[in-house]
């Protein structure tokens, strides 16, 4: 394999973070004492905390990355467009304004599955809407308009609805959806997550034939056989259950999806397909790392995950954006 | 053998149809220019035949099941459009996404690859970033990949547009050739002359329909330039083969 | 006496004196803060408070919710207060300082009470309340009954477990504040302390799983879902707590009132279960 070597490094990296964040935490704890922890069948303080809080917090750090990584690489892929990213077309606002329904109206606490479907559904209203009016090409200007517009409507829905909240403590979570944080997370919301996660991790992946086919356009890619209506709704389904999942259980955490890609296509000579393996495990990474970076930054308070993105994300956004528009002119 | 026959077939955007009623048929050893003015129905006739745009009547090409459609027909839009910054070979090889795994690259693949590159005069360009070469250098580069395609018949739009002349004439003798061994063309051209010299056959649109079909001298006849076109033209065999040239608008 | 039948008794108490009211005692005293709620309802006379706040109407925050039903509540807006016409405002030391400001220049007289930050500051509020209400004879003997009462529950415990108050978004209180006192006074160690939080902080749940206290005690959910409260969930805590979780009654511990007696006869209930008393 071509970028074998890209694979390892990838792998290396998220795996050195991933036992990086095992070890980051308010508890002071010696690195021995806490990974023998995690071997250890004895059930003490440390062991608990290992068990129950650091390590699903490292594995939905994980999740999310994959799932946001992926979903911003078939997403650009799709549209042939590197602005499309799940959070700033405002899928993860929506994901969000539909778990807070969910969770607001009750639906999530009778039965268990409620949360993440009901997030599903907001983000799949958010990428059918985007297709619809980005067009077949995602032009950039539609892209963002409607991102933007998406993201207000859902973002204001969001708050109308913890507003509406009996619960004392509602109404500052908007801050919470709005940003994503891992922090005190548990097993329960790896399990709730993971199932549909997986779905659209299998969709996404089965995607890369289709975009690199697309990358001659979209008639191109017809004649080549690929079958765009199944794209699609591959697509749509794909991202809506990763972010949607994701989104249920740790907040909206925005442009991981825009980051990764851009800083890894390079290293696959751009090539769609390449992309989306390469972006899976590379949002790991990022997500990871951001989550290491929020308990090292402000260790007692709780700083939102997409706070740190967002500082790293923007910037590059707006780079984006200008030579986007030299390329126009 | 016949490679692609489409009986009455019509387009309709609304109610006007932009392609009406057309017949044609295209035989191996073919190299069709398809001539008309802007608006003719020329892109929306290929299209139509490959089943890109919803049509009323029989294209052969529809016939065959969508999976093995890309194993017959390689198409070629107008658009020319590279997305990302890919090097030349491996936008070469998408062409051979219809027959297998993108993953495992065959040996017959990288021949196949490979003889599309030497073809195009590509040899030395395979790493070089597709999206960073001259117009007519990408255009060769998408020609190459639609010959990895490696199908008996391609459908090409205005293949030659915003070519230099050299690059066109190649370009024209690289189909000329493909159909000399026995493929079968069908490209749209705005260039009569060019047309004229090359292609095998000829075939002329006006408004939707199909107004003359036949060789370059058969098609080419002052009246039928003069009323598709609206133009005067002087049209004549000489040593370095046929010379047309419009002349002068229609008062 | 129970303490329970202790505050029957005063308010009966409370409701037999009322007449002798001071004449200059203000006639339509509207509260707009929960703690001066509970304060007015067990001090004025009836019919001197014309409104308390509408927290006062929720059986989850409110101490006296059965009496402060009878009484309309009011958004604390300035606009509702003046509409009312009260004499006097009693607000907090938190309450809005632009509601505030506005009443000022409306001329409307408001008394601000500092929130209770210990056991001892009940006493000085419930006299601070006297004062404004002209009711200061009955107020004095209401301070006696209590302060009785809190010395006979003071802890005599030789065993002090260590628990963790813990709410949402893993908040904790330690040793100088009205719940840390509330702790104390019963008999257990606050583990805040080893935690280095004296006052109110984040305690994170990894390291309130560390230090292993005997006790958790959290407060009672309000309805429908907030993430804040999902870490009273958490599958680590639960761990730690199956066999020593207390869930307590917040409206006994919000405000520095006499109710604070029932919140330390609750927690002396839990001590029970750590060994004898003497």
């Amino acid at each position: 394999m071509r970028y074998l070597r890209l694979f390892i490094i990838l792998c290396t990296l998220t795996s050195v973070l991933f036992i990086a964040s095992l070890l980051v935490g308010p508890a002071n704890v010696g690195v021995f004492d806490s990974l023998a922890a995690l071997w250890s069948d004895d059930t003490n303080p440390l062991q608990l905390v290992m068990y129950e809080i650091r390590l699903p917090r490292a594995i939905l750090a994980v999740m999310a990355g994959v799932s946001l990584g992926l979903s911003g690489a078939a997403l650009q892929g799709y549209l042939r467009n590197p602005l499309a990213e799940p959070g700033l077309i405002g899928v993860s606002s929506s994901a969000a304004l539909g778990a807070v329904i969910a969770l607001q109206t009750g639906i999530a606490a009778q039965f268990a599955l409620g949360l993440p479907l009901a997030a599903l559904s907001g983000a799949v209203v958010a990428v059918v809407l985007i297709l619809f009016l980005a067009g077949p090409r995602g032009g950039s200007l539609t892209l963002i308009l409607a991102g933007i517009a998406i993201s207000a409507l859902a973002g204001a829905l969001t708050s109308l609805v913890l507003n509406l909240s009996p619960n004392p403590f509602a109404v500052s979570e908007i801050v919470f959806w709005m940003m994503g944080s891992l922090t005190d997370r548990s097993m329960i919301h790896v399990t709730l997550a993971l199932p549909f996660m997986i779905l659209g991790w299998v969709m996404l992946a089965g995607l890369g034939r289709s975009m690199d086919a697309l990358t001659l356009g979209e008639d191109a890619a017809e004649s080549m056989g690929i079958h765009l209506t199944r794209v699609r709704w591959q697509l749509i389904i794909g991202v809506a259950a990763s972010v949607g999942a994701m989104t249920a259980v740790a907040g909206a955490i925005g442009f991981v999806g825009l980051v990764v890609p851009h800083i890894l296509r390079r290293f696959v000579g751009s090539r769609p397909s390449h992309l989306l393996w390469a972006s899976a495990i590379g949002g790991a990474a990022t997500v990871l790392a951001a989550d290491i970076a929020v308990r090292l930054i402000l260790p007692d308070r709780d700083l939102k995950l997409g706070v740190v993105m967002a500082i790293i994300g923007a910037p590059l956004f707006l780079h984006l954006i200008y030579q986007n528009r030299r390329d126009v002119v | 053998m016949t490679l692609m026959s489409l009986d009455r077939l019509t387009v309709l955007r609304g109610e006007c149809p932009v392609v009406d009623d057309v017949n044609l048929t295209v035989e191996k050893g073919d190299f069709i220019g398809l001539l008309g003015p802007n608006g003719a129905g020329k892109t929306t006739l290929m299209r139509g035949a490959l089943g890109l745009v919803k049509t009323t009547g029989a294209s052969s090409i529809l016939d065959i099941k969508p999976a093995a459609r890309a194993h017959h027909v390689a198409w070629l839009p107008q658009s020319r459009e590279i997305a990302w910054p890919i090097d030349v070979e491996t936008i070469v090889s998408l062409g051979r996404i219809p027959h297998g795994s993108q993953k495992l690259i065959t040996n017959t693949d990288r021949a196949v690859v490979d003889r599309a590159i030497k073809r195009l005069d590509l040899t030395g360009f395979e790493h070089r970033i597709a999206t960073r070469l001259s117009g007519g250098e990408q255009a060769r580069v998408l020609i190459a990949r639609a010959l990895a395609q490696d199908t008996p018949l391609i459908l090409a739009d205005e293949v030659t547009a915003g070519l230099d002349p050299a690059h066109q004439i190649s370009v024209m003798q690289i189909f000329q050739n493909l159909a000399a061994e026995g493929k079968g063309i069908v490209a749209s051209i705005h260039d009569l002359g060019l047309a004229a010299r090359h292609c095998t056959r000829l075939v002329l649109m006006h408004q939707g329909k199909l107004v003359a079909d036949g060789a370059p001298t058969d098609v080419l006849t002052p009246e039928n330039v003069k009323q598709v076109f609206g133009v005067e033209s002087y049209f004549v065999q000489t040593d370095h083969g046929p010379i047309f040239q419009p002349v002068g608008i229609v008062r | 006496m129970s303490v329970y039948g202790l505050l029957s008794k005063i308010l009966m108490v409370a409701a037999l004196v009322s007449g002798a009211a001071f004449a200059d005692a203000p006639k339509r005293v509207v509260s707009i803060n929960l703690c001066t709620d509970q304060l007015a309802l067990l001090l004025a006379e009836p019919r001197q408070l014309i409104s308390v706040s509408r927290l006062s109407h929720d059986p989850i925050s409110s101490a006296m919710v059965d009496q402060a039903i009878a009484i309309p509540s009011n958004r604390g807006t300035a606009e509702d207060i003046y509409l009312l016409k009260p004499d006097l405002v009693l607000a907090g030391t938190f309450s809005s300082p632009a509601t505030l400001s506005m009443l000022d220049r409306l001329g409307v007289p408001v008394e601000q009470f500092a929130p209770a930050y210990s056991v001892a500051d009940i006493a000085a509020r419930m006299d601070q309340m006297g004062i404004a209400l002209g009711r200061q004879v009955e107020t004095q003997d209401q301070i006696d009954a209590f302060e009785t009462q809190l010395e006979s529950l003071r802890s005599q415990m030789q065993i002090n477990p260590r628990a963790a108050l813990y709410y949402a978004n893993g908040y904790t209180l330690g040793e100088k504040t009205l719940a840390g006192e509330i702790l104390a006074h019963a008999g257990f160690q606050n583990v805040a302390k080893e935690a280095g939080l004296t006052s109110g902080g984040t305690l994170p749940l990894e390291q309130l799983i560390m230090l292993q206290p005997d006790l958790v005690v959290t407060g009672t959910r309000y309805p429908a879902t907030s993430r804040s409260e999902e870490i009273l969930d958490h599958p680590a805590l639960d761990a730690i707590r199956r066999a020593n979780r207390k869930n307590l009654t917040d409206r006994d511990w919000i405000c520095g009132t006499p109710f604070v007696l029932n919140a330390i006869q609750d927690m002396r209930d839990a001590h029970q279960e750590f060994g004898p008393s003497k």
